[in-house]
């Protein structure tokens, strides 16, 4: 009887297996660490983050909205990436918006850091970092905290860029 | 509801390939429980499924997904492609197979419960003197006569099964194979399995998108013809006089079966048709040659083997 108890857990273990592994498919072919969606809309990334996801305004003349593509997670705080499309001339940048005081590193992947220091956006304080993350490019992250929540801008262009980018954003802030 | 039916495959394809992969490490059980296990395989696209949906509908949220769930298909609709998520074409795919499947059988279904007479004759009499002794004290059943047909014998009649031979069947058969065949109709109908094969085509209908309840379903109607068939091999005391019946029958029927007939534009369906009934007597008769020891305690194991499924599909959405 053990042996046919062991059988039982042994394939039921199985399936479970399996169907974890088909389950990881999608994350690796997209790149998507667990616990990292793509939404399909922002339809669907609005009603699965439960906010409503509006183009930055400021950005229109550098970025087409709607991004190009919508990464969200839920825990451990809501939290979003949208990856905007560079019009004409402007360099790759993702926004990302967390509903809690941290950005999921899941959601905005670690890098190495050259340096970082503190700059002022509009009168409030920000954290500028340089960075290269694994595809050996050399990054922009700055961030701040606004309200309960944090945004932060990834961005591949010249640093004015982005702090003038940030600064619009900022101004449209409550 | 689109969403309700991709659970019940989901559900129903793993339930049915564990109890599969199950049946085949244990290949000694009795038909009688390879059949409970195939209804257990059933029950959880059937039952279970719904029963998720209306007692824990928190499972359909994201938290749950996101921290709990060993699969969730909302993941596979990520990948996408023509627009659509790979969860959805999965779930149409496999809905198209789950009705050509029902299709595959419908057809034969109808026929045999619509296309058969409902007249008690009296010459079936002269088929009861065939009954082996094992059928003693057991009520005889209605027994139907045909005329102008080929080798034909079997059970019909969900409220009170009959039995439906021809008169070719007694050229055909000897006295031994014939009593064999006919305890192998009785044990259908002692066991009323026309009304379980009935009870099992509705519930094919009803998830006529589901493939995994389609195959298990055919699956358990196989195995109450095995099951029979050890009735009868216990009624004669020896598995040959089935076993010859049982070649001689289909051998002697091939090209009069309704499958076989032609139906307009679908010969090349019909053949195919006939192609899953030879395998499945070559399948019965291969299993009464050989004899295998089965594992105790079948019950024990049906119960655990339901508890271990319910607990994982619980986290599979």
């Amino acid at each position: 009887m053990a042996r046919a108890v062991l059988q039982i857990v042994g394939v039921v273990s199985l399936a479970g297996l399996v169907l974890s592994g088909l389950e990881a498919v999608p994350g690796a072919v997209l790149g998507l660490p667990r616990g990292v969606s793509l939404a399909a809309s922002l339809g669907e990334a609005e009603r699965r983050l439960d906010t409503k996801l509006t183009p930055p305004p400021g950005w229109s003349g550098s970025f087409g909205w709607p991004p190009r593509e919508i990464r969200y997670s839920l825990r451990p705080v809501r939290a979003v990436a949208l990856r905007m499309e560079p019009r004409e001339g402007a360099v790759n940048l993702t926004l990302y918006r967390s509903q809690g005081t941290v950005i999921p590193d899941r959601l905005r992947p670690p890098g190495r850091v050259f340096h970082s220091l503190e700059v002022w956006v509009k009168g409030r304080p920000a954290l500028l970092t340089t960075l290269t993350l694994a595809d050996n490019q050399v990054w922009q992250d700055l961030e701040w905290t606004e309200g309960a929540g944090r945004t932060a801008i990834r961005f591949q262009g010249p640093t004015v860029q982005l702090l003038g980018l940030a600064e619009a954003l900022r101004e449209a802030e409550p | 509801m689109a969403e309700q039916a991709g659970a019940s495959i989901l559900h129903g394809l793993v339930a049915a390939g564990v109890v599969f992969v199950l049946l085949r490490l244990w290949p000694g059980d009795s038909p009688g429980l390879r059949l409970r296990f195939q209804l257990l395989a059933l029950a959880f696209p059937a039952l279970l499924t719904p029963a998720l949906w209306f007692l824990a509908p928190w499972r359909q949220g994201d938290d749950f997904r996101d921290l709990w769930a060993i699969f969730s298909s909302h993941r596979l609709g990520q990948l996408r492609l023509l627009g659509h998520g790979l969860d959805s074409w999965f779930g149409v795919v496999l809905a198209l197979a789950g009705s050509a499947l029902l299709l595959r059988d419908l057809g034969p279904f109808l026929l045999e419960l619509l296309g058969k007479p409902n007249r008690a004759d009296p010459g079936g009499a002269q088929l009861l003197n065939a009954l082996p002794a094992v059928s003693a004290g057991v009520e005889h059943p209605r027994i139907a006569w045909v005329e102008g047909e080929g080798p034909l014998l079997l059970t019909v009649g969900l409220w009170r099964p009959r039995i439906v031979a021809s008169r070719a069947l007694l050229d055909c058969l000897a006295p031994e194979e014939l009593g064999a065949a006919l305890a192998h109709e009785m044990a259908h109908v002692t066991r009323r399995d026309p009304l379980l094969g009935a009870g099992l085509m509705g519930l094919r209908l009803l998830l006529f998108f589901n493939p995994a309840v389609q195959v298990v379903a055919r699956a358990a109607v196989q195995e109450m013809e095995c099951r029979a068939d050890d009735v009868a091999v216990s009624a004669t005391g020896s598995p040959e006089p089935l076993l010859r019946g049982l070649r001689t029958g289909f051998r002697e029927g091939e090209g009069r079966r309704v499958t076989a007939r032609g139906w307009p534009g679908l010969d090349g369906l019909g053949r195919q048709l006939d192609r899953f009934r030879v395998k499945a007597i070559e399948a019965r008769c291969q299993r009464l040659m050989g004899v295998r020891d089965a594992p105790p305690q079948g019950g024990l194991r049906l119960g655990l083997t339901a508890a271990a499924l319910a607990a994982l599909l619980f986290f599979v959405v």
